[in-house]
């Protein structure tokens, strides 16, 4: 482990899929439900944050995997970039401070990987991310990260 | 017209047979008590065939040849004018009678005798003897009547062999009018008998096709009166089945009423629990919108809900080692721990903020909010399950207010109970209701009624089938029977035409003969439609025949005389073609006649008849040629008649 580097994912701004698009909650009712849960500050204006859903959306795609005991992980996302919507992959991670990349590379170490692996990575988390939120419902999103969290509650607190 | 069937047909033959007179016997007989008249002449043997009865009035000449028809026909009274037979003289103690003795053609002796007793003088009896053989049965009877009379016993009686001036001049005026003439010779016929037979069927199929049509007319009748009662069989259903949609309406109307009446209440109720659902669901969007925005402040804070979650997921796989209890306390002095344990895991440059950070440069660690997540697991725990809730209880509210909201539609869509109570009143409804079922069933027992009435015609119509067979059949009866009638008064047309033309000659040679070119007048004949026999003059011109032998007609020709020789002539005619062979009676019938016409009428009637009685009001005829016997009649001062015998 000791050997392990670390390393960070490089900049730079991408698209976002078609789905993650506001007019997509329109005509998609589990994006819909999950932008007015978890994303929309105001209804009515159906305002989102770009940077917030794709940050989520990699946590999804983590989780999804996480679960399923997925030992091999992508770099090649489906070529759905190609929306004017875009993000930052620097600001999803907050600049490592979120613990993505770093889980990324404890949970699936690769010795060849670089900067521009990983960014490729996260993205690909992202994609995940969004397919596995088409097969969930408001509830079950919210037991897979109540599982998560109760898992870090201090045992002194829990007794 | 006769009605005798059993006359047989006459034969039309000249020169027929012939019989004579040969005794006359009367006893009891009106003025004749007892007396013998022979008509023998000298040798007593041969029979006179010209004879004559002579005498004043009064004298017993017609008493006598009134006995001869008695003798033959009996009791004549209804036709004749003669007195009544059957009186029954004082002394008169045996019985009555009157016996002829005929010489036939071939010699032998027939002999006839009436009687009358005096135990019943309503009846006569006849016997009939050939020969002093007694053959008074019906075929032999027949036979002799037949060839001599031409005719049956029975009928003979018409027969004007007895001439008198009124048969003559009766026999003139049927003769000279076709028509007339039809009627008596014709009536003589078969023809007329089996016209008459057909005209009978005619009449009777006539009748009957009356009657049918009458049946069928009722049947006609009958058809219109089923039509009749259909139809108002058909309007009752009508009016009834009106009733019925009414009815039908009113219940539906009623069942809406009621229906309203209780879906309304549970509107009301439903009404009510849905303003509780929609509390329930207006308090669960709240309780949503509160534990969301609870959510957002809590994860929108850096490092707490993303790296909770990347921390849970390394907890989960084992993956992390820091001293999870000491980041509670104080991150600031674990640094240099976590420094000198985990730094080869960090960036360079974290490891120069957490330096930072320990020398007291920094005051923020950037790198690793992990090791900060533990700090708000807890209450992320509370915010998440919250948020959770809401969402279930959110979700639930919705489900029971679209539940509700759909009950409430369904409902709403029931009739408006208030617009249906104010166009009439639910008691109104029920009347009209109960008067419609009371008027139904009133039509029900009417049509019941009609229906029976109706069937009961219709088994009348099935028999007029019949009858309009039965039409049919007798409408060929009666079209066969007129025409048999057609061909049969076609038949006799012909018949009566040549007849007719046979009469005039007979007529014609008659008077030819009487007259012996005296006179120059003819008879003659106009043939056609308006057949009928005329006299003309020399210069072919017609003669007005009158009664009147004085009288003059109005064209200034004198029938003097014509008259009776015209009947005379016609007479004899007749009788000629009756082809009679029975002795010739003239009773005062040729006084219109001089000498020579006289002589020759004797002769031309002796000749054609075997045997003429010429019966004169005077004492004696000597001059008259041909005569050969004279019986003169005579009366006493006592009143007894007497009869002399003279042959000449």
């Amino acid at each position: 482990m000791s050997d392990y580097k670390f390393v960070t994912p490089s900049g730079g701004t991408f698209s976002l899929p078609v789905d993650v698009d506001k007019k997509s909650t329109q005509y998609n009712p589990v994006l819909a439900s999950f932008f007015e849960t978890f994303m929309k500050k105001d209804k009515a204006k159906a305002k989102m944050d770009n940077t917030d859903v794709s940050t989520f959306l990699t946590i999804l795609g983590i989780i999804k995997h996480s679960k399923d005991g997925c030992k091999k992980i992508s770099s090649k996302s489906p070529a759905l970039r190609e929306k004017s919507s875009t993000t930052d992959v620097g600001q999803i991670t907050d600049d490592g401070s979120y613990g993505i990349a770093y889980l990324i590379q404890k949970k699936w170490p690769d010795e060849k990987r670089d900067s521009k692996q990983l960014r490729e990575e996260i993205i690909w988390f992202m994609y995940e991310g969004l397919s596995h939120l088409k097969t969930l419902t408001d509830e079950e999103l919210l037991d897979d990260i109540l599982f998560y969290v109760r898992k870090i509650v201090p045992k002194e607190k829990e007794l | 017209m006769e009605t005798d069937n059993t006359r047989p047909r006459r034969a039309i033959l000249k020169g027929g047979r012939k019989m004579k007179m040969a005794k006359l016997e009367i006893k009891n007989y009106e003025c004749w008590l007892n007396e013998t008249l022979d008509f023998t002449l000298a040798d007593k043997k041969t029979i006179a065939t010209r004879g004559g009865f002579f005498g004043l009035a009064g004298t017993g000449k017609s008493t006598a040849t009134r006995a001869i028809r008695w003798c033959l026909h009996g009791d004549l009274n209804e036709d004749y004018e003669d007195k009544k037979p059957n009186i029954w003289k004082n002394g008169w103690e045996e019985n009555q009678f009157v016996r002829i003795t005929y010489l036939t053609d071939d010699g032998k002796f027939l002999t006839i005798t009436r009687t009358r007793r005096k135990e019943n003088l309503n009846v006569t009896e006849r016997e009939m003897k050939i020969n002093g053989e007694d053959k008074d049965d019906p075929g032999v009877v027949n036979y002799f009547w037949k060839r001599y009379f031409g005719i049956a016993p029975k009928s003979s009686r018409d027969v004007d062999w007895y001439i008198k001036p009124k048969q003559m001049t009766d026999t003139y005026r049927k003769i000279t009018d076709k028509s007339k003439m039809q009627s008596k010779l014709l009536s003589l016929t078969e023809i007329s008998d089996l016209l008459s037979r057909i005209q009978n069927v005619d009449e009777q199929i006539a009748e009957k096709i009356i009657q049918l049509n009458e049946n069928l007319e009722g049947g006609t009748q009958l058809n219109k009166d089923i039509e009749e009662v259909q139809g108002e069989i058909d309007e009752i259903k009508t009016k009834k089945t009106a009733n019925d949609i009414r009815i039908t309406e009113i219940n539906k109307l009623l069942e809406i009423l009621e229906e309203d009446a209780s879906a309304r209440i549970a509107r009301i109720e439903l009404d009510k629990e849905k303003d509780e659902i929609m509390q329930k669901y207006t308090d669960a969007q709240l309780a949503f919108a509160e534990a969301r925005s609870e959510f957002k402040t809590t994860t929108k804070k850096p490092s707490t809900l993303i790296p909770t979650i990347i921390s849970g997921i390394l907890e989960d796989s084992g993956l992390s080692t820091l001293p999870k209890e000491s980041f509670v306390k104080a991150k600031k002095y674990r640094l240099d721990v976590i420094l000198q344990q985990f730094g080869d895991e960090f960036s360079e440059q974290s490891k120069k903020n957490m330096s930072d950070i320990i020398d007291g440069s920094e005051s923020e660690f950037k790198g690793v909010s992990l090791y900060t997540a533990s700090d708000y697991a807890e209450s992320m725990i509370d915010v998440v399950q919250d948020l959770k809730n809401a969402i279930i209880r959110k979700k639930e509210a919705k489900v029971a207010l679209n539940e509700i909201e759909a009950k409430i539609i369904g409902m709403s869509k029931k009739g408006n109970l208030q617009d249906i109570l104010d166009q009439t009143s639910l008691i109104d409804l029920i009347d009209e209701r109960d008067n419609l079922n009371e008027d139904n069933d009133t039509y029900d027992l009417t049509i019941d009624q009609k229906e029976g009435l109706k069937n009961e015609m219709l088994t009348k119509q099935s028999s007029n089938t019949s009858d309009t067979k039965e039409l049919d059949e007798q409408i060929i009866m009666q079209n066969v029977s007129n025409n048999l009638i057609k061909d049969l008064r076609s038949a006799k047309d012909k018949f009566t035409e040549r007849m007719f033309a046979r009469m005039v000659k007979d007529v014609k040679s008659a008077w030819n003969i009487i007259d012996g070119g005296d006179t120059g007048y003819k008879i003659d004949y106009v043939p056609g439609d308006n057949a009928r026999m005329i006299l003309v003059d020399s210069d072919d011109e017609e003669i007005s025949v009158e009664l009147d032998s004085s009288e003059e007609d109005g064209s200034g020709k004198s029938s003097t005389g014509m008259f009776g020789m015209a009947c005379l002539s016609m007479a004899m005619a007749k009788l000629t073609y009756l082809d009679l062979g029975l002795p010739i009676l003239l009773d005062d019938a040729t006084t219109f006649l001089d000498v020579n016409k006289e002589a020759r009428a004797l002769k031309l009637i002796s000749e054609k008849f075997g045997q003429v009685i010429y019966v004169a009001n005077r004492l004696s005829d000597k001059d008259v040629e041909g005569l050969q016997v004279e019986f003169r009649f005579s009366r006493e001062k006592d009143k007894k008649r007497k009869i002399e015998k003279v042959i000449l």
